[in-house]
């Protein structure tokens, strides 16, 4: 521990800093977006959208190689393959419901198939574990502005629309009868959630990122009274996972993703006993 | 006369399959009518409602809502769904809750869907009327089936609807809620139309002067003449009527249930 605070105060040594801050600015987004996929239930459809990511940035990545510009950034790959799922998702969700499950589970392998592919089709070395388990050391000042810019771009639109996000969680038939357009703001909800997974990838990976943008909801979820309450614990949760973990990996030498993870699934794990330890006591309690 | 609240002509619908769920339907709902919508599950009832939404559309014939097509008017409708609709473990309060029949509105803030201090006080009143005002910081997820309910109801009364239409209001609600239920329902109907789904022909007997009664076809009755061979005529089976005398009004209900041991 000591030797971790020594090298974070060490001003030669950045990549530490650089990986506490993106943990920080990725937990406002875990915890936010986190509380409406878990209370919404749109964890598979986030896990597609997750997968369909690798397909565009395969894509980004093999295009450079043929005609080098700036607009086969593999980020900007990554945001339209999303941003794509997100919208073929929300259609299918609208016209024909009974299909979805269908296509999202064809959504996830195919964009999976599609980017490796690609991968392999570009010339030199492309490592996919890298975008499959993120790696949170090697996040630059870049990085650090993208992830502050699309996180404020989220928080923004999550504080104008936030009741009507809940409303559209809760009951969308409610919402539209009241003449909003629920549609409209579905598709925003996956927008978001859509944004979101392009963030945290470069923290996690497309692999793990569900893990945390349901884990750290999920917990805060239990202890939670409102869908505002339960965003506000699973950021602080998502801090203390993302903290903890680099923290952890960095003294045992392990990788960060993977730690972050396993630290976030142990503390579920743990509140779950808890919870069911307390039920049981107040049974007990009841019947005596 | 008033203009038709709500009015079916010629009213055919079959959902994708191409079944037919409703036929020839023909009814018109009055200003400040009430009125009971009856029939066996399956017989088009949800549909019904559905249609007078705008939320499905006919397959032939027209449906028009205080003389307009459903969908241009659905905000002047309060709507309370079945029970079974919602996740019984969203995180959200009560208050949350009764504030999204306030959704919707025009301005800035109604824009964005936040809630100003009189539409707090709306809801607030709204449960009031439901007797649920003192559990409005409660999470909703810790309420009993029957408090669901009433924050459902007042959810529906949080729109200051001109029509109020009711899917099985009081399916989970003590005999007791349902008898004050059933007066602030008369007391509403002196301003607003309301159209009710139930089973509990005793309940409607008791409050409302027609009733639709729904099996693929509509046929209105008024309420003195649902005898016992109309009941099963509506449902299509023979039927048991369970006499059940609530002390609180001191009146004898009729709850009807299929006779599963008749042939």
């Amino acid at each position: 521990m000591s030797s971790l605070i020594t090298i974070l105060l060490d001003p030669d040594i950045v990549f530490l800093r650089y990986a506490l801050a993106a943990g920080f600015l990725s937990s406002i987004s875990f915890g936010v977006v986190g509380a409406y996929v878990v209370a919404r239930r749109i964890s598979t459809i986030a896990g597609a959208i997750a997968h369909c990511v690798l397909g565009g940035i395969g894509f980004s990545l093999f295009m450079q190689e043929k005609s080098p510009s700036p607009l086969w950034d593999p980020v900007a790959g990554a945001l339209g393959s999303a941003v794509l799922a997100a919208l073929i998702i929300g259609v299918v969700n609208i016209k024909a419901k009974h299909k979805e499950d269908t296509v999202i589970n064809a959504l996830w392998a195919v964009g999976m198939a599609v980017g490796l592919l690609f991968m392999a089709k570009t010339r030199g070395y492309i490592d996919p574990m890298s975008f499959l388990f993120g790696n949170i050391l090697m996040i630059g000042p870049s990085d650090i502005r993208l992830m502050a810019g699309l996180g404020g771009i989220i928080l923004l639109l999550v504080l104008l629309f936030y009741h009507k996000l809940v409303a559209v969680c809760f009951d969308e038939e409610f919402l539209e009868l009241r003449g909003v357009p629920a549609h409209f703001y579905y598709f925003l909800l996956l927008l978001l959630t859509a944004l979101s997974i392009v963030l945290l990838i470069r923290v996690v990976g497309i692999v793990l990122v569900i893990a945390m943008l349901t884990l750290p909801a999920a917990m805060a979820g239990q202890m939670a009274r409102s869908l505002a309450g339960m965003m506000g614990l699973a950021v602080l949760f998502s801090m203390v996972f993302t903290t903890g973990g680099i923290a952890l990996s960095f003294g045992m030498d392990l990788p960060s993703g993977p730690t972050i993870v396993i630290f976030a699934a142990a503390s579920y794990l743990f509140l779950l006993v808890l919870l069911g330890i307390r039920k049981r006591w107040q049974a007990q309690d009841q019947a005596s | 006369m008033d203009e038709a609240i709500v009015r079916f002509q010629q009213v055919d619908f079959a959902y994708e399959n191409g079944v037919p769920v409703l036929e020839g339907i023909n009814f018109a709902i009055w200003p400040r009518e009430l009125v009971a919508m009856v029939g066996p599950n399956g017989g088009g009832k949800t549909t019904l409602l559905k249609l007078m939404t705008g939320m499905l559309h006919p397959s032939s014939g027209s449906v028009s809502l205080f003389g307009k097509n459903p969908a241009s008017v659905r905000s002047r409708i309060g709507y309370m769904p079945q029970y079974l609709h919602f996740d019984p473990d969203f995180p959200i309060t009560v208050e949350e809750v009764v504030l999204m029949g306030r959704l919707g509105r025009r301005g800035i803030r109604g824009f964005f869907g936040w809630p100003e201090k009189r539409d707090r006080m709306r809801a607030m009143d709204c449960l009031a009327h439901v007797e649920m005002e003192k559990l409005a910081s409660r999470p909703f997820s810790a309420l009993s089936g029957g408090q669901r309910q009433r924050v459902m109801i007042a959810r529906a009364l949080a729109c200051d609807p001109e029509l109020l239409l009711l899917d099985e209001p009081t399916a989970n609600v003590d005999s007791q809620t349902e008898s004050r239920f059933m007066a602030l329902l008369q007391e509403l109907s002196r301003e607003i139309t309301i159209l009710m789904v139930s089973h509990d022909m005793g309940f409607v007997s008791a409050i409302v002067k027609s009733v639709l009664c729904v099996n693929r076809r509509v046929v209105v009755h008024p309420t003195t003449e649902l005898t016992g061979m109309v009941i099963q005529d509506i449902y299509n089976c023979s039927m048991q009527m369970v006499r059940h005398d609530h002390r609180c009004t001191e009146k004898g209900h009729t709850h009807v249930i299929p006779d599963h041991d008749s042939p």
